[in-house]
């Protein structure tokens, strides 16, 4: 009997890895994202600041899509990777940008949120009909404390 | 026993292949804001008159002092730290006289400039006079508002009767 064991696993890996070869492929994960945007620019030209406050609000249309391949219900969440933006080149010194000045909605409307290095739910859904896309808006507030140049931060998205 | 190496490796592949990882359910994007530098100057008059009458001069020295208190004010917005000269266009005003009197060159000297209750700074040649520095902020910020005074003074006899005329360029610039 302990003789013919090993042949027994044998013929039992065969028959696992023949089932293994025949069977059709493992069903698709049942959550998971994709992202068609890696980098979106915001430009704030000089126009776009209020002479009398100082401040600035440029909203990019649909800066952000991704999309989502769900068999069930899913959430969509994204936070900041670091809590202010890098001030990456200009004239100035830069300040500590907060990513808080930083808002995302649905593309088109809906209620923004307030980017934070806390994951934040921004869409959800139920199954989806393949890879279904899901824009979104930015809404970037600029105030006279921001010096000219080329400020960036990393947004990281989850899906559960 | 061959057989057996040959088939562990197999079944541990067809066990741990990649239809059986998790998706990735984690992307990152990465977001750059181009801020363009802002310096914006807006001025409520262009031109500012003082004029002489008789009565302005005194009996005995013959002179005379006329001011014209916030007779333009300028507005400042921008984000980063500015600063607000003035500078005339020539070392003197420009003459049209009433009459056929001769252009005395009436040295810009003869004007002063002040804001807020400082002391008047006359001008000296084709040379800037600071007014005003500040830091980021639009209208609505302290110190962004910047009336100026201007005081000029004139003489009888070196003043002859006309139109004295000085241009003045006020330029804002990053500091």
């Amino acid at each position: 009997m302990a003789r013919h064991f090993p042949r027994q696993l044998a013929r039992a890996c065969g028959l696992a890895v023949l089932t293994a070869l025949a069977s059709p492929p493992a069903p698709a994960a049942a959550l998971a994202l994709r992202q068609v945007t890696t980098i979106v620019n915001i430009p704030v030209p000089a126009g776009a600041f209020d002479l009398v406050t100082g401040r600035a609000a440029v909203t990019v249309s649909s800066g952000i899509v991704m999309q989502v391949n769900a068999t069930g219900s899913w959430h969509l969440q994204v936070r900041a990777t670091s809590a202010t933006f890098t001030y990456l080149t200009g004239p100035g010194t830069g300040h500590p940008k907060p990513v808080a000045e930083l808002q995302l909605r649905p593309a088109g409307g809906g209620s923004a949120s307030v980017i934070s290095t806390s994951y934040r739910t921004i869409t959800s859904g139920s199954k989806t009909t393949g890879w279904d896309d899901y824009a979104f808006d930015l809404i970037l507030q600029v105030t006279s404390a921001d010096a000219g140049g080329l400020y960036s931060v990393t947004l990281e998205f989850n899906v559960y | 026993m061959k057989i057996k190496n040959l088939f562990f490796p197999l079944v541990m592949s067809a066990l741990c292949g990649p239809s059986l990882l998790p998706a990735q359910t984690t992307k990152q994007v990465t977001v750059n804001a181009s801020v363009a530098e802002m310096l914006s100057l807006t001025v409520d008059a262009s031109s500012v008159t003082l004029a002489f009458v008789a009565a302005d001069y005194d009996a005995n020295t013959g002179l005379a002092t006329k001011t014209a208190a916030k007779a333009t004010t300028f507005s400042v917005s921008a984000n980063r730290a500015w600063k607000l000269t003035v500078r005339p266009g020539d070392q003197y005003f420009t003459f049209t006289p009433l009459g056929t009197a001769q252009d005395p060159r009436k040295p810009v000297s003869t004007l002063a400039t002040r804001t807020g209750v400082a002391a008047y700074a006359p001008f000296s040649g084709v040379t800037d006079i600071p007014v005003a520095t500040g830091t980021g902020g639009g209208y609505s910020k302290t110190g962004n508002i910047i009336p100026v005074d201007y005081q000029m003074t004139s003489a009888l006899a070196t003043d002859p009767p006309g139109a004295y005329v000085l241009t003045l360029t006020y330029t804002l610039a990053a500091q």
